[in-house]
């Protein structure tokens, strides 16, 4: 009879963890020719408590390079928390991984931005 | 035996009633502690900003105070629904860039700095471009970027309330990376001042700021 409510409380503890581990895109993929790459920063479950919430967007070759690191003070200044990224030029371009939400006390990233990647 | 069994029995439910108990306060916390954390700067509903220029909208190329050659602007203009667009254009790569609501920009601070930074080839464990650039609000009339090694970078402000600055290979490899940002009147009261640090590259260690920077 007890199994039901420790289950319950089980999964609301690991429920923000599950979410934490959302991404937007992992591929290494290409974005050809002009394409736009949005990206929403969502607020997702925290991993730690201490701090207001920023975030941070990146673009990851897959040899390791990043080719773009975006920071969004979106807590700390009131930025707006949408972020998109354009190939202006037309050229392949190997990319890439773009995440978001970051403490600004911690560089941890255990909070990934939910958004779309088309 | 059996009156042993009941007993036991008891004891694990009145053991399992407090780790229930003691589990509920623990999410409960996680729960408040999560609303309260992030009821500061959530997000607007609704799909992202339009990014279409309105018609005849005015799209200024600001180009940055210092920067190295390559051609570095950060482009705003108002799109249709009369939001200010803003985007930095870097060289050889793409635009990143949102909109925001009129209104919006200053609604936490006078001044909002926006940090980026890449690398290009050569090596993994070192930035090769950062730059800072943002907005800063009446009586700001310049913006000064102090680097990891104390130097000061002077950034006017201009007349869409646009500063910039772009740093290149030969500052960060030389372990001199942004630092801060201070937004002063016209004479030098300080207005507003925020850090503006880079996360290292992997493997490598960010710079350490000596106190006479700070």
């Amino acid at each position: 009879m007890l199994r039901v409510p420790v289950v319950g409380v089980l999964a609301a503890i690991l429920a923000p963890i599950a979410l934490a581990d959302t991404l937007c895109d992992y591929r290494y993929g290409t974005y050809c020719c002009n394409s736009t790459v949005g990206l929403r920063l969502v607020m997702t479950y925290k991993s730690q408590w201490h701090s207001e919430k920023d975030y941070v967007a990146y673009r990851l070759r897959s040899d390791g390079f990043k080719t773009y690191d975006h920071f969004q003070p979106v807590s700390s200044q009131g930025a707006n928390p949408y972020w998109s990224y354009t190939n202006s030029v037309d050229a392949l371009r190997q990319t890439a991984q773009q995440r978001g939400g970051s403490s600004s006390a911690s560089w941890e990233m255990w909070e990934w931005a939910l958004g779309s990647c088309g | 035996m059996g009156a042993r069994l009941v007993r036991l029995s008891r004891r694990s439910r009145r053991l399992l009633t407090a780790a229930v108990l003691v589990a509920l306060g623990a999410g409960a916390g996680l729960i408040l502690a999560n609303h309260a954390s992030t009821s500061q700067g959530t997000p607007p509903a609704g799909p992202p900003p339009d990014w279409r220029p309105a018609p005849n909208a005015r799209v200024v190329l600001h180009r940055p105070a210092h920067a190295p050659p390559g051609g570095w602007m950060f482009k705003t203009f108002l799109n249709r629904a009369g939001w200010t667009c803003y985007a930095e254009v870097l060289p050889g790569g793409g635009e990143g860039g949102t909109c925001s609501e009129p209104g919006t920009l200053f609604r936490k601070t006078p001044l909002v700095a926006f940090l980026g930074s890449r690398q290009t080839e050569g090596d993994i464990d070192q930035w090769d471009n950062a730059w800072v650039w943002g907005f800063a609000q009446t009586p700001i009339t310049h913006v000064q970027l102090v680097l990891t090694d104390c130097t000061i970078r002077d950034l006017p402000v201009d007349m869409d309330g646009v500063y910039a600055d772009v740093e290149g290979p030969d500052t960060l490899h030389a372990g001199a990376w942004p630092y801060k940002v201070v937004g002063l009147t016209a004479r030098d009261h300080v207005v507003a001042t925020h850090e503006v640090r880079l996360g290292p590259p992997h493997g490598a260690t960010a710079p350490v700021v000596p106190a006479r920077c700070a």
